[in-house]
């Protein structure tokens, strides 16, 4: 060959390595133990702090964050991700001087990287050339197939990155990782550390001159904006986050919010021939663009069959037909490799024809033979890293590996070294840190955002500080836990200075969509919310009066009785219909309906299923509400041995007394928006779905008077009614008036569809569109039926409830699968 | 040899579907030693959105979405092919299989790293210690590697047994390794794992294969079937050269290429989600039909 060998990484751009310089970088002392000029203010400030000073300070940050989180991450008590990060308020102040040079650096380093994947992912002269080794990209998972080939929107494959940075002993800021995946995640955070920081050290904050964060936003806001073509309006842009169990979902409510763009999930998208949509109750409605949060491996289930289910289908085929705009575009994360660190020098200088401008850590791809023999002689100076993810048991710092470790890990490097990375293990520097015992020097990493944007590329003047522990490798940190703190930039840049900085955005709570902004999957599930609050009701009430039957006095009536219940919760499917209940097993039944966590159709298997709803509809539910439902899983959760039938009414009784809260909280206290409208429709469908069982099950008995009356009577709270009317025992006709017909009685099959029919005009959407023609004709069938006065027979009764789920199976294709289609 | 070939796929759903999006692979490639002059995919319920696309591997790509309710969604592809015969290297000749690994290690891009896509772990087939062992009494050093090849393919033909019940689509390779049992796709997968194990580029390829009725019977409609065996890059010189391990043979003209890839994930012929559906049920019918038959 007569080039240079190829493949090489450059080394004479020089790595930075921690051989130089001895001891560690002091960010605010020099070595002769002056305070460095840019930290002459804040030292004195934080000195002069007392013991009592820092507990407050220390006692504000904390409530500022978690006031910060209550608001956007509601989700915590629910399986949701807690509160990720603490906030250290003491700032890591960078110079103006320092900051122009790693910002052009930065600069420098996405457009470099943007680069390489866009050659990548296209003609690919990076490998034929030999900057970049093939097996470097056919090793690689996160190198996407079928981005290849690609021409995306804006004509940027990377537009958003982080860049984790640390100084090292000689005083350089040095990349140590760089973040172009779906997530360079903590640009959320940045914004929060700032509010609270500011407020905190308001004169610093001012008398450092620190600079603004809010034009980085705004124009992040307009890339993401322009880079769909433009169809006349505005475009629409989606925040797309994997869902309030991510580690990041507090971040991501934050940064949607402030960039005013919908928070969604994939559950919420549609493609349609192929074009992206956002479900709304008023129909579709296109987006052009997606802030994507979600891995790579997550977002199309049809080019990731392999890896299982998820994502939107057809999402890819939208981007690939250049109708949607995915920032970053999909297999922009295969750079976040660190392999690749070690070519960028090499690319740098041939392909933009200049050197690379910031330093980064020793690092080796350990494919290379010649490289794997250096590294492999001098393995503890260096962490080892997985170059794709693929170890879950890296990164390992080699100095402290046991021989046997150390063994097993070289023996795993010869089998498959493309896998592997080795990075010099380095010393971070050290800044100023608040803990409850003073001022600690602690190691910081500067997680820093650069974005591609429309006028080229901008540095975010700040970012995340991460804070360590002495003598622990910065590549060990964990990365979704410890201490932050806001980094402050002093720069008299114009720009900076006269816009103003970032206003915390409005709480989720506060607002009332309209019913286009309302997603359709929150209307689902506060629809489910309804179902599930009444269907659970309605377990309580007739397990409650089955129960009755087995204390006190077992007499012949109460044996009737209790046949009688047992056919009522065969009837409405509480348990499988064949299922035969033993007399003298009755107690142990019951008792596994309201209390075994696994039992089908048992109480706590409704509760679940109606939190799992009620948590992703969280933000539409005051907080009261939300107390009350952390409280039904206690009720339900089995007591210790076996209760007697005393103790499972009282369980009971405390149920139907909450679940009443619940109704009276919803009536009282819920705006009446579209979300509201929904969960009363899900409500009242159920009861009349219940009911409709029940009665059936009572014809089903014969005319006249049956033992099942009484309990039907009970189960729809409906006894005191008829005694007051009728004196005798009850008959099915007249109970049929009571339950069936009657529009006065809350707990009646007509005063359900009376609801129904006044709610359902309300509900969004132009009345001829789609099924809801369809929708209106059949509850207006529905209806009719309580204008005929002859009782229903038990088979009408059963084709009323078919009719009724009938019913329940539009609402949910017209507004929620969106089978028929409506743009707007 | 000229087919025409017929490849039917009804899906019938439990439960009306609303929505559904999918991604066929069904158009036979064109190729030094095949020419497909003819090809048409027709979809039932007509799609509302549609678009092909040459995949990073050269196949082609059709995207088809259907919108609306529907019970059952049928899917044929009718192609006219025809396929020459190859002439084969001679084993002997072919480098050892050092030789062709270290190649690809030091590539650049030609023939040789085009292979080096295909020589390491995918969704389907990962790499391991079991494989190479399995594989190693075939590759001695310094074998000529379409020796190790053949003696590979006849030794998977020799210890597997054809069995559509052992596996799903799904089983992983590892597993058909132990149960010694599996199909095309099962023994394509495994000689792959053990041949990228080994450092050597290996691809999976999707397609038919002509089956002669039996002597004196005529030929069944839609009795024939998908097919899979594996490619193997065997040095510059050879190039890629097929091969499929459930028959133990090289693949000749009765063999109909239609896309390739890392594995099966990479060239499913149809794949599909779907909104609404319970459960489904598949019908597949292929038939091959020499045009001279016609």
């Amino acid at each position: 060959m007569a080039e240079s060998p190829r493949f090489q990484p450059a080394l004479s751009s020089q790595p930075a390595t921690s051989a130089g310089g001895a001891g560690v970088w002091d960010e605010m002392t020099d070595s002769k133990g002056g305070i460095r000029p840019h930290w002459q203010g804040l030292n004195g400030k934080i000195n002069r702090w007392g013991p009592e000073e820092r507990t407050s300070i220390a006692t504000s940050a904390a409530r500022m964050i978690e006031d910060l989180g209550t608001t956007f991450n509601v989700y915590s008590d629910v399986g949701g991700a807690g509160q990720p990060y603490q906030l250290d308020p003491i700032p890591l102040l960078i110079p103006p001087d320092e900051w122009s040079k790693v910002s052009a650096g930065l600069a420098q380093r996405i457009q470099l990287i943007d680069m390489v994947l866009t050659d990548l992912y296209g003609p690919q002269l990076l490998l034929s050339e030999g900057l970049v080794p093939p097996d470097l990209v056919h090793s690689s998972p996160a190198f996407l197939q079928y981005s290849r080939g690609v021409q995306p929107l804006g004509g940027h494959f990377l537009v958003t990155s982080g860049c984790d940075l640390i100084r090292l002993p000689s005083g350089a800021w040095t990349v140590m990782r760089d973040h172009t995946g779906a997530a360079p995640g903590g640009l959320g955070q940045v914004l929060e550390n700032r509010n609270v920081t500011s407020n905190l050290l308001p004169d610093s904050f001012e008398g450092l001159q620190v600079a603004r964060l809010g034009a980085f936003f705004d124009l992040e806001r307009g890339t993401l904006q322009s880079l769909a073509p433009s169809r006349g309006e505005m475009a629409n842009i989606v925040f797309l986050t994997p869902g309030f169990r991510h580690p990041s979902y507090f971040e991501h409510a934050y940064k949607a919010r402030l960039l005013g763009f919908p928070l969604v999930e994939t559950a919420d998208l549609t493609v349609r021939e192929q074009r992206l949509f956002l479900k709304t109750l008023a129909g579709l409605r296109r987006i052009d663009g997606v802030a994507c949060r979600i891995d790579d491996d997550r977002i199309d289930p049809l080019e990731h069959w392999a890896a299982g289910g998820g994502g939107v289908p057809g999402l890819v085929e939208a981007w690939r037909s250049g109708n949607v705009a995915m920032v970053n575009a999909p297999g922009a994360g295969f750079a976040s490799t660190p392999a690749l660190m070690p070519f960028l020098p090499g690319i740098c200088r041939k392909w933009m024809g200049e050197e690379i401008k910031l330093p980064f850590v020793e690092t080796w791809w350990l494919s290379q033979p010649e490289v794997r023999r250096k590294v492999l002689d001098q393995l503890h100076h260096y962490v080892l890293l997985p170059a794709f993810n693929r170890d879950s048991l890296l990164p390992v710092r080699c100095a402290d590996l046991s021989p046997n470790a150390r063994k097993q890990w070289m023996a795993a490097i010869e089998e498959r070294p493309y896998d592997f990375v080795a990075q010099l293990d380095v010393t971070p520097s050290e800044a100023p840190s608040l803990e409850p015992r003073g001022i600690r020097q602690r190691p910081v990493v500067w997680r820093a955002f650069t974005l591609n944007s429309n006028e080229g590329p901008t540095v975010l003047p700040g970012g995340l500080a991460r804070v360590g522990k002495s003598g622990h490798s910065p590549q060990l940190w964990p990365g979704h836990a410890g201490f932050t703190k806001d980094v402050w930039v002093s720069d008299g840049a114009a720009d900076f200075m006269t816009k103003p900085d970032v206003k915390s955005p409005r709480p989720l709570k506060d607002r009332h969509p309209a019913a286009s902004e309302v997603p359709s999957r929150i209307a689902e599930q506060l629809f489910w919310v309804g179902r599930y609050a009444e269907r659970i009701e309605l377990a309580t009430r007739l397990l409650r009066v089955t129960l009755r039957c087995l204390s006190g006095e077992v007499g012949r009536l109460q044996q009737q009785q209790l046949g009688a219940c047992l056919s009522l919760i065969r009837g409405n499917n509480l348990v499988p219909k064949e299922a035969i209940i033993h007399p003298l097993q009755t107690l142990k039944a019951l008792s596994s309906l309201i209390h075994d966590q696994a039992a089908r159709g048992g109480i706590p298997s409704l509760t679940r299923s109606l939190l799992l709803n009620a948590a992703a509809a969280r933000d539409r539910l005051s907080d009261d509400t939300w107390r009350f439902f952390n409280r039904l899983e206690g009720i339900v959760h089995a007591p210790p041995g076996h209760p007697t039938a005393a103790e499972l009414l009282r369980t009971l009784d405390t149920l139907v007394l909450h679940l009443a809260a619940f109704a009276g909280m919803e009536a009282e206290n819920m705006t009446r928006g579209q979300g509201w409208r929904f969960l009363e429709v899900g409500r009242r469908i159920e009861r009349a779905l219940g009911t409709l069982s029940l009665l059936r099950t009572a014809a089903q008995q014969g005319d006249g008077e049956t033992p099942v009356l009484d309990p039907l009577l009970e189960t729809c709270d409906s006894v005191m009614t008829y005694r007051r009317r009728h004196f005798s025992r009850p008959r099915l006709d007249e109970v049929m008036d009571l339950i069936f017909f009657d529009r006065t009685n809350p707990r009646s099959v007509a005063f359900q569809f009376k609801i129904i029919s006044s709610e359902i005009i309300q509900f969004a959407g132009e009345p001829e569109f789609g099924l809801l023609p369809q929708i209106r004709g059949q509850l207006a069938d529905l209806d009719q039926r309580f204008d005929n006065p002859y009782a229903p027979s038990a088979a009408e009764l059963e084709s009323l409830f078919d009719s009724l789920q009938v019913f329940a199976d539009m609402l949910t294709q017209h507004y929620f699968s969106h089978s028929v289609r409506r743009v707007y | 040899m000229k087919y025409r070939l017929i490849h039917r796929t009804k899906y019938t759903y439990e439960g009306a579907v609303s929505v559904s999006h999918h991604m066929a692979r069904l158009a036979p490639r064109t190729l030094p030693g095949q020419r497909c002059p003819w090809h048409e995919l027709e979809v039932q319920p007509v799609p509302v959105g549609r678009g092909v696309h040459v995949d990073s591997y050269g196949n082609v790509n059709t995207y088809f979405e259907i919108e609306g309710k529907h019970e059952v969604l049928e899917v044929t592809a009718r192609s006219l092919v025809e396929v020459f015969p190859t002439n084969h290297p001679d084993p002997h000749l072919t480098p050892s299989w050092e030789k062709v690994r270290d190649a690809c290690q030091e590539e650049k891009l030609s023939p040789g790293s085009e292979a080096g896509a295909f020589r390491f772990s995918s969704p389907m087939v990962p790499l391991g210690p079991d494989f190479a062992s399995y594989a190693r009494s075939e590759f001695p050093p310094g074998r000529p590697i379409l020796e190790g090849v053949l003696g590979l393919t006849a030794r998977i033909f020799k210890d597997f047994k054809y069995d559509p019940k052992a596996t799903e689509v799904a089983t992983p390779v590892a597993e058909v390794l132990k149960k010694r049992a599996g199909v095309c796709q099962d023994f394509a997968h495994l000689m792959l794992a053990c041949l990228r194990s080994l450092g050597l580029p290996a691809r999976y390829v999707s397609g038919y294969l002509e089956t002669a009725p039996p002597p004196g019977k005529v030929r069944l409609t839609g009795a024939d079937a998908s097919h899979a065996w594996v490619s193997v890059f065997c040095g510059e010189t050879a190039g890629w050269i097929d091969t499929d391990p459930t028959n133990n043979l090289l693949p000749g003209e009765r063999h109909i290429t239609v896309a390739w890839g890392r594995d099966f994930s990479d060239v499913s012929p149809l794949r599909g989600v779907t909104l609404g559906a319970g459960g489904q049920n598949l019908t597949v019918s292929v038939d091959v039909i020499p045009v001279d038959e016609l």
